[in-house]
């Protein structure tokens, strides 16, 4: 171990567990969410950080999930009151300007693609479900995706491509992408023995990160058609294949995993309070095929409760934001010793 | 267990998964009285005993759940398929068949039911396209099947389109004229018995106003089999076992409706319904290629042919409302004949639009939305007053009805795609005619309803729907 | 019938006269604060529990056996979803399905073990829900929690511990007010 996780401020307010946190585009807003049915906006102040703004009457149940537009104008909020709700900032003040209805129950997740034209959602309902964002912000399902056998947990874009990934109760991760006019699975992710809990790509795309309740963590590489390994594929789709498991870190249920897009660390939070940071080992033979990764760092009893969420600050490598089921949300930085 | 219902309904609570050995057990509360203790055992057998404290025995009785119990419940209950399948099923088709057979051979003639087979032309034409047969070949195999096996009269439902279709269009003028809030526009499709069951279990009141209140083709064609044909026969409604032959599974939902059941005579207006899938099976069964069936001549009696050949409606494979109603209305309330009705495809194939335009004003609206998505969007458009529709023909699966999910399938993706393809093709060539054409009909509205705006005809020809509440019992809610 | 456990709740009610129930109202916000710096309680009560928290060698065992006791009486009282009867009476759950272990610095993993009153039982789901929220309510302590159903017990046993264990799916749950009223009326105390 060669890092530390150093905690650099610890924002209270939350009257409920934490569930999420989101870091806006330009890293300077951080969203968090949680069940007392609000959403707060936290910022800088000086040296120290505080909450800007409560989010609240938009949901009647817990806010599961928050994710910024790429553009940071725009909010979206998914609930367990089974609606997604659309936050503008146009006049100043954070406006709910539109509820997306239509899941039977639960949203667990709500995603922004990265051309802000499309998000995501999905729900204890089994269902992904894709909205598209038209010119007069109106908001239409473009797609209804009822693949998974079990209540969807998580959804996340791909960096660059039009590529979605869900992760299931269902044990697996399932890929989409258009075609013909509709959505469809592309690959579907098996490995995992329980729950997958999170799923992200780093930052090519070309890989996956997952995290699941079988207290492990993997990772996945595309291989497309035609690839030098000779592994095989089918039609134009690429095959996603599982190059490297993590076991034996976490104790309990991983809950989630973020990848950050500048360094390349990977961040998890877990069910036995700690948080940990991965880092690749760049001098392994095979990076491609058999990548290693090590424990650089952990923040044990990181939270008094468990930690549901992770999130990398856009803009400032090595900051990382967490919350946990303690109420608190707190912010690290990643420091090499 | 690879659901059979329409995505729409997958995507709702009735399609939960139950395990398939179990039956369904509504748990029930029961209210005990105070100091009773007792405890319950299970015999061998799988049965229920509560051993009082004297050591006395008391069977329990289980709580067994019906397709009515599904359809009126909100939440925990699946519509099994065991359910549906012990109901309404080839098997249950051969069960009365074969007692059929027995009252004959006992010489119990009075015991014998009339048989009568109605099959819609989607059915038909999935079989023509899975067997490589014209429609006219395999609407006269078919009857030949169906009679070889002990049915007395195959019919097809074309015919009552007829009736569905005049009835829609009457209903939509209705409605566009009078400013009647319990019936506004847009007026939205009946067929299609997957929309109207997720209709009333998750949209209730919002958005049953807006439903047509025709049957649809399988319903009216029970309405005239249990009423009309059975009067011509000397028969009791309950002397007549009818079975409808449908591309979806959804329509077993709806012949269970309440709403279709006599309670006079405790027989429904179709007694069963099997789909294009279970006819192949029931094929198979018999151990015959369709091609290998000997033809017979087709009923008479409630068809839709000219000379030799079929007849179909203009509009496509869902049945037409769309362009039906558009013709009519515009004829009607502005005095224009549409030669062509075009379609402008918007968000994707399955939501198109089309447009009346009188002296440049879009006078008329209408829409067709197919698939779950394309009724999402519908529906919330609808509910917050934002639709711009007059009329939308809503189907629950996606390029409608001849991709029903009762269908016949191969079971690759490319290979039922071009079935698909095969079978929209063959139903396209079918020649058309308008339900205003068909002299039989004006007779039954005559002499069968003695008319058309009276208490008859609404019984026989409209129904109504029920919002249906959410589940509020704790004990059976699936978290 | 159930001598060892009254024995042992004879002793808890020398050691704590006020309920358990008491603690709840005190620390189910008080999150991110040390545990029991907020307890104003009678003397009894404080030091009992600082003992519990500060607890690490030769008493850890005992205090391990006295969280069991704890939590199996907190369960025994809850009724089943549909009958009169308690879940101690039905034998859904019992002293031996209790295990606490320490679970980090000044913390616990408790697991418990029930067996559903028939392999089929429907309400399995709702009983793995009540005791995981009767123990929220009451217990102050923190800890890791593991709900299952006896081996063999029930004919869905893997499916049903899989979700009595998702902690978003009980959170989402215990949102329903029908399922909520159901709940808090199976873990109300016993008059």
């Amino acid at each position: 171990m060669c890092a530390r996780l150093e905690e650099v401020a610890v924002l209270e307010g939350h009257q409920d567990r934490a569930w999420t946190v989101a870091w806006n585009p330009t890293g300077t807003v951080l969203a968090s969410s949680g069940g007392d049915k609000t959403i707060r906006l936290w910022g800088r102040e000086g040296e120290s950080w505080v909450c800007k703004t409560v989010l609240e009457d938009s949901h009647t149940r817990t806010i599961r999930s928050v994710c910024w537009s790429p553009c940071g104008t725009y909010l979206a909020s998914g609930s367990f009151d089974a609606t997604t709700c659309i936050w503008d900032r146009k006049s100043g003040d954070y406006e709910s300007s539109a509820t997306l209805e239509g899941h039977e129950n639960e949203v667990k997740c709500v995603a922004w693609s990265p051309s802000g034209q499309l998000i995501a959602t999905c729900s204890r309902d089994k269902s992904v479900w894709i909205w598209e964002v038209s010119e007069d912000e109106d908001y239409e399902c473009a797609s209804v995706l009822s693949l998974h056998t079990q209540d969807v947990k998580h959804v996340t874009w791909h960096p660059h491509k039009e590529i979605l990934a869900s992760a299931s109760y269902d044990d697996t991760v399932k890929l989409y992408r258009e075609s013909d006019d509709d959505w469809d699975c592309l690959a579907t992710l098996e490995g995992h023995d329980s729950t997958v809990w999170g799923v992200c790509f780093d930052q090519s795309g070309e890989r996956l990160a997952s995290c699941s309740e079988d207290k492990t963590l993997k990772i996945w590489q595309e291989y497309l058609p035609g690839n030098e390994e000779g592994i095989q594929t089918q039609d134009s789709d690429p095959t996603w294949k599982c190059v490297c498991t993590l076991s034996g870190y976490h104790k309990r249920t991983v809950y989630d995993v973020k990848w950050c897009h500048q360094t390349g660390l990977i961040a998890t939070a877990a069910g036995d309070d700690c948080i940990r940071v991965f880092q690749e080992d760049e001098s392994s033979p095979d990076r491609r095929n058999q990548p290693r990764f090590s424990l650089t760092a952990t923040a044990e009893q990181a939270h008094s409760q468990d930690v549901n969420c992770v999130a990398w600050n856009p803009k400032e490598a090595g900051l990382l934001a967490s919350c946990s089921d303690d109420g608190v949300v707190k912010i690290w930085r990643y420091k090499d010793e | 267990m690879a659901s059979k219902f329409s995505g729409v309904l997958q995507l709702t609570d009735l399609d939960d998964f139950i395990t398939p050995s179990q039956e369904c057990i509504k748990p029930v509360k029961v209210e005990k009285t105070a100091g009773e203790v007792g405890k319950i055992k299970i015999h061998n057998d799988g049965s229920y005993v509560q051993v009082a404290q004297t050591g006395e025995e008391v069977k329990l009785q289980k709580a067994k759940i019906t397709l009515n119990d599904c359809l009126a419940c909100s939440g925990c209950i699946t519509s099994a398929e065991a359910v549906l399948i012990t109901q309404q099923s080839q098997d249950e088709l051969y069960r009365v068949l074969e007692q059929n057979r027995k009252a004959a051979q006992d010489g119990e003639t009075s015991q014998e039911k009339l048989v009568v087979i109605s099959i819609s032309p989607q059915s038909r034409t999935s079989l023509a396209a899975r067997y490589n047969l014209s429609s006219l070949d395999t609407a006269r195999k078919l009857t030949g099947f169906f009679k070889q096996l002990g049915a007395h009269h195959v019919f097809d439902t074309t015919f009552t389109r007829d009736f569905s279709l005049l009835e829609s269009q009457r209903e939509f003028v209705q409605r566009f004229q009078s400013n009647d809030t319990s019936a506004p526009l847009p007026m939205l499709a009946s067929a299609c018995p997957g929309w109207i069951c997720y209709a009333e279990k998750t949209h209730g009141e919002y958005v049953l106003p807006y439903i047509s209140t025709t049957k649809s083709p399988q319903q009216v064609m029970g309405s005239l089999v249990k009423d009309n044909f059975s009067k011509q026969q000397g028969k009791p409604p309950d002397q007549i076992y009818h079975v409808t032959v449908m591309p979806c599974f959804d329509k077993k939902l709806e012949a269970s409706r309440e709403d279709f059941y006599n309670d006079v005579y405790r027989t429904r207006d179709v007694d069963c319904v099997i789909t294009s899938g279970e006819v192949e099976a029931m094929l198979e069964k018999e151990g015959i290629s369709l091609v290998d069936v000997t033809p017979a001549d087709l009923d008479t009696m409630f068809s839709s042919t000219s000379g030799a050949e079929l007849l179909s409606h203009s509009g496509g494979g869902s049945g037409g409302y769309l362009e039906h109603i558009f013709r009519h209305a515009a004829k009607e309330l502005f005095g224009q004949d549409v030669q062509s009705v075009n379609y402008k495809t918007l968000r994707n194939k399955d939501f198109k639009e089309v447009t009346l335009e009188v002296e440049g004003k879009v006078v008329l609206k209408f829409a067709l939305a197919y698939g779950f998505r394309n009724i999402q969007n519908m529906v919330q458009k609808v509910k917050r007053g934002k639709s711009p529709y007059h009329f939308v023909e809503v189907m629950a699966c996606p390029s409608g009805c001849l991709n029903g999910g009762g269908q016949v399938r191969i079971g690759d993706k490319e290979a039922d795609k071009d079935l698909l393809t095969r079978a929209e093709k063959l139903y396209s060539a079918l020649p058309v005619k308008t339900p205003e054409e068909n002299p039989l009909l004006e007779s039954l509205y005559t002499e069968w309803l003695s008319g058309r705006d009276n208490e008859k005809a609404r019984q026989m020809l409209h129904t109504s729907y029920h919002p249906v509440a959410k589940m509020t019992n704790a004990l059976a809610i699936k978290w | 019938m159930h001598g060892g456990t009254g024995q042992r709740s004879q002793k808890w009610q020398r050691t704590f006269p006020e309920k358990m129930v008491d603690l709840a109202s005190i620390c189910r916000f008080s999150f991110n604060r040390p545990i029991f710096s907020t307890i104003t309680r009678p003397e009894p009560y404080k030091v009992n529990l600082c003992v519990l928290r500060m607890s690490k060698d030769a008493v850890l065992r005992q205090e391990l056996d006295d969280l069991s006791d704890i939590v199996y009486d907190l369960i025994r009282d809850i009724r089943d979803p549909e009958k009169d009867n308690s879940l101690e009476e039905l034998d859904v759950v019992y002293e031996s399905g209790v295990q606490v272990e320490p679970w980090g610095e000044g913390k616990f993993h408790i697991s418990i073990e029930f067996t559903p009153t028939v392999p089929h039982c429907s309400l399995a789901t709702l009983i793995g829900l009540c005791l995981r929220v009767k123990l929220e309510n009451n217990l102050p302590q923190h800890y890791k929690l593991d709900i299952t159903v006896k081996e063999g017990s029930h004919s869905t046993g893997p499916e049903i511990n899989k979700q009595i264990n998702d902690k978003e799916r009980i959170a989402a749950a215990m949102e329903n007010p029908d399922l909520r009223a159901v709940v808090n009326r199976c873990v109300q105390d016993p008059e």
